[in-house]
């Protein structure tokens, strides 16, 4: 599983990454992510990481149509947010190469 | 959105804001927006508020984490946090300094860090491996160099123990004198350890030379013992 220091450190990376493809609105972004294994991932995490996204100029809100009901606000990337998606890319690369050195590969290795 | 979960989503958003009064009007008024965009959107997707939110002081704390503020009332808010992209992700990782470069949270900016240099605390901790392993090296040296030095002067008295009368555990040869002329057998008997009686008789050896030995050769003694040899005097 996901721990929760792990899933704070790799939060960001993963919501700017969600949004890579195409716009979504917060909710969807967590189901997203609770569909890929995130299980642990709280709403607030969610939410909290898009302000600060876009506190940083990394994606830009609009107001969608919302079908039934209230609207829902979908995010996009900014040019600076594709940037800085492919910066965390490279970095979680790194990253992976790093703890894969470290890491056994195989389970029960591990006495 | 029906009564009930209005009447909920209100309470709920009361109870985060009271969890959030610390902050400025501005902060918290950012983090309203989050939360009733929130709730908005679990409602048009009909998801139960209550049972998706959980606790609110929980939920505040998470949203102020991710968010890039301070946790808790009682940690300073940072200024300026609103627009830097890397504030610290909470209380619990403060040495992540807060930086616009990385937007991205704790695990790119700090992580690769170590990873990819050896921490301080790691330098240290190996200087004081070094250094133990340095001392230890001395010690062993020392102790070799003294078991050598001490071990070297039991043997040496060992050897000088053998040529006193007080008999030693260890026995010798009685050398083959018989054709030797006496001053080199009495040499070879000093130098084996053994004492020696110098008896003279005619025989037909050279004169000077040993021609009998007593006890003979090839048998063992113990050092110190007497070794009777006869020097012909000629024919």
């Amino acid at each position: 599983m996901v721990t929760p220091q792990m899933l704070k450190g790799v939060l960001p990376i993963v919501v700017l990454w969600s949004l890579a493809d195409e716009d979504a609105y917060g909710y969807a972004i967590l189901r997203k992510l609770r569909d890929a294994g995130f299980g642990g991932v709280g709403d607030a995490s969610v939410y909290g990481t898009l302000q600060r996204h876009h506190d940083a100029g990394f994606v830009t809100s609009y107001l969608g149509d919302g079908g039934q009901g209230p609207a829902r606000r979908y995010y996009t990337l900014t040019p600076s947010g594709r940037l800085a998606l492919e910066h965390a890319r490279h970095d979680w690369h790194a990253l992976v190469r790093a703890v894969s050195a470290v890491v056994p590969a195989a389970e029960g290795q591990i006495a | 959105m029906s009564s009930t979960q209005t009447q909920q989503a209100r309470q709920f958003l009361a109870a985060v804001e009271a969890a959030c009064t610390d902050l400025d009007p501005a902060e918290r008024s950012r983090l309203d927006g989050g939360l009733e965009e929130n709730m908005s959107e679990l409602s048009a997707d009909g998801v139960d508020l209550t049972a998706e939110l959980g606790d609110p002081a929980a939920y505040a704390r998470e949203l102020r984490s991710a968010a890039g503020l301070a946790t808790g009332p009682t940690v300073a808010v940072q200024t300026g946090v609103l627009a830097a992209a890397g504030a610290v992700a909470g209380p619990d990782v403060p040495t992540v300094p807060p930086t616009r470069a990385l937007p991205l949270g704790p695990a790119t900016t700090a992580m690769p860090l170590p990873v990819t240099q050896p921490a301080p605390s790691t330098r240290k901790v190996l200087l004081v491996i070094g250094g133990v392993l340095a001392f230890i090296a001395v010690l062993v040296t020392a102790a070799l160099v003294l078991g050598v030095v001490f071990f070297g002067a039991r043997s040496d008295s060992g050897v000088v123990s053998v040529t006193p009368a007080a008999p030693a555990p260890v026995a010798v040869t009685v050398p083959d004198l018989v054709g030797t002329p006496e001053t080199q057998a009495r040499q070879m008997l000093a130098d084996t350890g053994l004492s020696v009686v110098v008896e003279t008789a005619s025989s037909a050896a050279a004169a000077g030379e040993v021609f009998q030995q007593d006890p003979p050769a090839g048998v063992a003694v113990e050092p110190g013992s007497v070794v009777r040899i006869t020097v012909s005097s000629g024919p």
